[in-house]
């Protein structure tokens, strides 16, 4: 049925690793990148459509387990089980709230890429096409949850009556940032993950103890300084990302703007590799997958 | 019906001019796949496997080249060093015992896995069918899911637009459209997921027997639109345990086993090899098919053996309507009174296909019809009228022998497989016996509705 012999794509297959020819490689992914871009709407939509027709509360999936969470701080720190306290002028649910809300999206584009490959198992066995479509389709999915859950923080906002800075509009970039943040460390993480278990069974705790070292719940002036928890907490790529987002929504003054473009420019570094790497690891987990 | 239209509607204006431009007379089509070399190697032991798996991968990242003939622990080769080239509008039928390496020859043509050694390189939009359906979500529609599914194989929302409808009506599951994709018969599934396939216009087809599924009516029409797409330029390369099947639509074979080519080319000698090694050595040295390779002699040829239906050369021909066999020969010198037999034969149905043979169901001789022919130098054409055509549904072969005034065997072939499907079920039937209801003395019941 088809005769374009004109335009035909020529696709060449062969043992030699494609990384010895990065940027050749690189061009090719970018390509792809922007060729999909609709079959990652399309794939999105899909699985939102499919995520909101088995249930009935919906989009309230999306914001009930911040609020639990800040409910339940709450109630431990009114009742003195716990002495956190946020900065002065912030109620501390407010804080915790939007402490928690931002590590959540975090952890949701870290584990973006593995959730999205292994459900995406059925069609990487099957065609071959662009593989980071999937991971794109699933950070759309994470920008759409997302949108949910900053309503829940601006109608917070607006409850505790607290007004952001001028500075707000710079609140994207941030979120942005710790998004990419992210999908980055996902995208190195998914092909070893899709391969052993052991990788999803150790993220929860690692999120948990991670989460442990970001000031999600505390302030980060509170910490003493000097001390070897206060130094891995200040190195820790998430703090600055997400204390300025935080900042940037309380109207808080901004203390870690120049931390968060350190990190976008290592991140941004490390997410090119991670492409790079995704790219040629991908075949060698398809393999192993039963078809 | 839909059928076609679908296929009319395509290549219309693109197939005079495109295959002429394609094959200039004495030139070979252009080359759509060529495999050089290529071995694959695999591990046995899934512990280690997914070790190697990690080791694999970081050579990969770091570029490092694989050590080619290595084998690690538990490692062996899936597939050794296969070399073959397709060109377009060949169709190859891949054959081999079970875990010859077909499966993972096609997995890495179509791109998903790396070859360990050696390279494959494809020209053109290549469309896998491994599994039909693959990326359907069962929660949604069939109309959602046609999107999605050809989104996948590399359209855009505009052309999955415009050949929406086509892939509606080839599928013939219009009522179900709007019913989620988890209440589908397989059958169904598979009728979408052919549909969305084929509907990308491939110029490589991949097919790894997947065309089981489906009814019979279904299967037939996959077939017809393979062969019509294979005379419009497509190429496919169909794995298939079913001789007959892939006789029908394969002009080549490639032949493997253990992971290493045994044969490779003209599909009737290779697939009658594979069928010869297969049954080596056993008590009962039965084949599917009898030889069809054509006998002839100095002065007699018989050129082909086919059905005409509908004023038309057919391989699917419809049971109760008129058709005609026809036989196509030749004399060299003058030939008086040759005589015909025509034998016919049912094929095994695909499902059971190997180890059984096929059954003589009718067989007529001219002679003893007092039917024989004078025949000059040149050549003749001898039409059986079947009016109407009586066969019960499944697959047919006509074996035609022709002898000489001495009765002495000058020339034998037999006709392509072809299936015959009713119109009407005929359940419980040998055969079909035309017939007609007819109510006599009808005033006197008139009154009955």
């Amino acid at each position: 049925m088809s005769l374009k012999s004109g335009h035909s794509e020529i696709r060449v297959y062969e043992s030699q690793s494609a990384v010895r020819e990065p940027l050749k490689l690189l061009i090719a992914i970018f390509r792809d990148l922007l060729g999909s871009r609709q079959l990652a709407l399309t794939l999105a939509l899909r699985d939102v459509k499919a995520q909101y027709r088995q249930s009935i509360l919906g989009l309230a999936w999306m914001v009930l387990p911040p609020l639990f969470f800040t409910v339940g701080m709450t109630v431990l720190q009114q009742n003195n089980v716990v002495s956190l306290k946020g900065p002065e002028g912030i109620p501390f649910p407010a804080y915790v709230l939007v402490g928690s809300s931002l590590w959540q999206m975090f952890m949701a584009a870290l584990n973006g890429p593995i959730t999205a490959l292994n459900s995406g198992k059925g069609i990487l066995t099957k065609v071959n096409f662009p593989r980071e479509t999937l991971i794109v389709a699933e950070m759309y999915k994470i920008l759409f949850n997302v949108s949910v859950q900053i309503v829940l923080i601006l109608l917070t906002l607006v409850w505790f009556r607290i007004t952001p800075g001028f500075t707000f509009f710079l609140f994207p970039l941030a979120l942005g940032v710790l998004l990419m943040l992210g999908t980055t460390f996902g995208i190195f993480l998914a092909p070893v993950a899709l391969l052993y278990k052991d990788v999803s069974n150790a993220l929860p705790i690692v999120g948990y103890v991670w989460m442990v070292l970001t000031p999600v719940l505390m302030s980060i002036n509170d910490l003493a300084p000097g001390g070897l928890y206060a130094t891995v907490v200040r190195w820790n790529p998430v703090t600055p990302v997400l204390v300025t987002a935080r900042e940037l929504l309380t109207g808080l003054p901004l203390a870690h703007l120049d931390g968060v473009f350190w990190v976008l420019g290592a991140t941004s570094v490390a997410l090119v590799i991670g492409l790079l790497y995704f790219r040629v690891a991908m075949p060698m987990v398809i393999e192993r997958w039963s078809s | 019906m839909s059928l076609i239209q679908v296929v009319e509607e395509i290549p219309a204006d693109a197939l005079g001019a495109g295959l002429d431009l394609q094959i200039p007379p004495g030139e070979e089509p252009e080359v759509l796949m060529e495999v050089e070399g290529l071995s694959k190697r695999f591990c046995r032991d899934l512990k280690k496997s997914l070790l190697y798996g990690v080791a694999d991968i970081a050579r990969e990242a770091a570029g490092r080249e694989p050590r080619k003939d290595w084998l690690r622990r538990s490692e062996f080769w899936a597939l050794r060093d296969v070399s073959f080239t397709v060109r377009r509008g060949e169709s190859v039928g891949l054959v081999g015992k079970n875990g010859s390496g077909k499966t993972t020859l096609m997995r890495i043509l179509s791109g998903l896995i790396k070859p360990t050694v050696g390279r494959v390189m494809t020209k053109g939009r290549v469309a896998p069918l491994l599994a039909l359906g693959a990326g359907f979500n069962p929660i949604l529609t069939g109309r959602e899911n046609i999107y999605v599914n050809m989104a996948v194989l590399g359209l855009t929302r505009q052309e999955i637009d415009e050949r929406f409808d086509d892939v509606v009506k080839f599928s013939e599951i219009e009522y179900a459209l709007d019913a989620p994709v988890q209440n589908y018969s397989s059958g169904m599934t598979a009728r979408l997921g052919f549909s969305c396939a084929i509907h990308t216009r491939p110029d490589i087809l991949l097919i790894d027997e997947v065309l089981a599924v489906g009814d019979l009516q279904f299967r037939q029409k996959c077939m017809r639109t393979l062969n019509e797409m294979r005379a419009t330029g497509t190429t496919f390369i169909i794995v298939n345990h079913a001789a007959t099947l892939l006789l029908q639509v394969c002009n080549k074979a490639v032949y493997i086993e253990s992971g290493k080519l045994l044969a490779t080319g003209d599909a009737e000698e290779v697939i009658e090899q594979y069928e010869t090694d297969l049954f080596k050595g056993g008590a009962e040295l039965q084949k599917s098919r009898k030889t069809s390779k054509p006998v002839m002699s100095e002065e007699f040829e018989l050129d082909a053996v086919e059905f005409e239906q509908d004023g038309k050369v057919s391989r699917d021909l419809r049971t109760g309507k008129p058709a005609a066999l026809r036989i196509d020969c030749k004399a060299n010198v003058k030939c008086p009174r040759v005589h015909f037999t025509v034998k016919w034969y049912r094929l095994p149905s695909e499902e059971f296909m190997t180890g059984m043979e096929e059954t003589l169901v009718a067989q007529f001789s001219s002679n003893v019809e007092k039917a024989e022919f004078w025949m000059e130098p040149g050549t003749h054409t001898v039409r059986l009228p079947l009016e109407p055509l009586v066969l019960a549904p499944g697959s047919y072969q006509v074996a035609v022998d022709a002898f000489d005034i001495d009765d002495k065997l000058i020339a034998s072939r037999r006709s392509p497989a072809v299936t015959s499907l009713a119109e009407i079920p005929i359940r419980h039937s040998a055969f079909y016996q035309p017939h007609r209801w007819e109510l006599e003395n009808a005033p006197h019941q008139a009154g009955m509705h």
